[in-house]
C-alpha cells in the first residue's frame, strides 16, 4: 500500500472512519480452493482399475480351470447302452425299468 | 517423463499457482473489495463479490488458461465491477432489501450508548449523501479513504488522469461537506 496522511479536516476524519468502518475487519483469508478430488486423481489413470480388475478376472478362472482339471475322475464309466451297474456290481437296474424279455420266435 | 515425476511435478506446480493465488489476493484483495463496495455501498455484497472474482480467477487457471490473463489485477477490477453491476439486475435488488439491522425499524435489544447511536446517525447521513454521488466519484472515494491510496495510485487503478483524480476528490469531498452541513444550516 501506499499510504497517504490525510488532512486533519473533520470531512476527511469522517470519511476515513466512515469507509474503514466498512471494511471487513480482521481482513478475511483467500476464499478455500477444493483440494484435487480422488476422482481427479482417478481420471489421470483411468486404467488402473480396470488393469487390476481384468487380472483378478483371469486369475479367478485360471484357478477354477486348474481345480476341475485336478479333481477325481470317476473310476468306471459306462459305456453307452450298457447296463448300468455299480461300482462294486451290487447292484443293477430294477426291474421295472428292464426291458421285458422278446417273446420266442415261432417258427 | 515416469509417472512418479510427472506426478511430482505437477503436485509442485499446483502449490506454487496457490501461493501466488493467495498472495495475489493479499495484494488486490482489498482494492477488488473496495470498487464492489463503491458500487452498492454493501459491505458484505462486496465481500462475496471479492471471493467470487477471485474464485473465477482460480478457475481460469485450473483450465489452463493463466496466460490469456496477462494482467490479473485489471483482470479482477473489471470481473468485479461486472458482478456488481449483474447484481443490479438480480431478482433479490430488484425486489429490494435493507441492511438487517435496518428492516421494519428494529434495532437490538441491547442499550446502545449515546456515542454510537450519534456516530450510526451521522454514518447514515453520510451514506445517504454518498449515495448521490456518481459510482466515479464512489470509486475515488472508497479508494482515497478506505485504502489510504493517493491521486496517483487511484489513477493508475481506474486509468483516469491524475488531474482528474484530484479535481474529482476535491469536488466529491466539498459536495459531502456542504450536504453534511446543509441541515443545521437550515435550522
Amino acid at each position: 500500500m501506499n499510504p497517504m496522511p490525510l488532512p486533519n479536516e473533520p470531512v476527511d476524519e469522517l470519511l476515513s472512519d466512515y469507509f474503514k468502518s466498512a471494511m471487513p475487519k480482521p481482513w478475511p483469508s483467500a476464499p478455500r480452493l477444493a483440494e484435487p478430488s480422488r476422482a481427479v486423481a482417478a481420471r489421470t489413470e483411468p486404467g488402473r482399475r480396470a488393469r487390476f480388475t481384468l487380472a483378478a478376472s483371469v486369475a479367478v478362472m485360471v484357478g477354477a480351470c486348474w481345480y476341475f482339471a485336478s479333481a477325481p475322475q470317476p473310476a468306471a464309466r459306462t459305456r453307452p447302452g450298457a447296463e448300468p451297474m455299480l461300482p462294486d456290481g451290487s447292484a443293477t437296474m430294477p426291474k421295472e425299468f428292464k426291458r421285458p424279455a422278446p417273446p420266442p420266435m415261432l417258427d | 517423463m515416469p509417472e512418479g515425476a510427472a506426478k511430482r511435478s505437477g503436485a509442485r506446480h499446483e502449490s506454487a499457482r496457490r501461493a501466488e493465488f493467495e498472495e495475489l489476493y493479499e495484494r488486490h484483495g482489498r482494492e477488488v473489495w473496495a470498487l464492489a463496495y463503491a458500487r452498492w455501498m454493501d459491505s458484505d455484497l462486496a465481500q462475496d463479490v471479492t471471493q467470487e472474482a477471485f474464485l473465477r480467477l482460480w478457475k481460469h487457471w485450473e483450465a489452463g488458461e493463466s496466460d490469456v490473463i496477462q494482467n490479473p489485477r485489471a483482470w479482477l477490477l473489471r470481473v468485479a465491477r461486472n458482478l456488481a453491476e449483474d447484481y443490479s439486475k438480480s431478482a433479490f435488488r430488484r425486489n429490494g432489501t435493507q441492511p438487517p439491522e435496518l428492516l421494519n425499524g428494529v434495532h437490538s435489544k441491547q442499550p446502545m450508548p449515546i456515542e454510537t447511536l450519534e456516530r450510526d446517525e451521522l454514518f447514515g447521513q453520510l451514506r445517504s449523501v454518498l449515495e448521490e454521488l456518481s459510482p466515479a466519484d464512489r470509486d475515488i472515494l472508497t479508494l482515497r479513504y478506505a485504502l489510504d491510496y493517493d491521486s496517483n495510485r487511484i489513477a493508475e487503478i481506474l486509468g483516469v488522469a491524475v488531474t482528474a483524480i484530484h479535481m474529482r476528490l476535491s469536488r466529491a469531498r466539498q459536495r459531502v461537506a456542504e450536504r453534511l452541513t446543509e441541515p443545521s444550516e437550515k435550522s
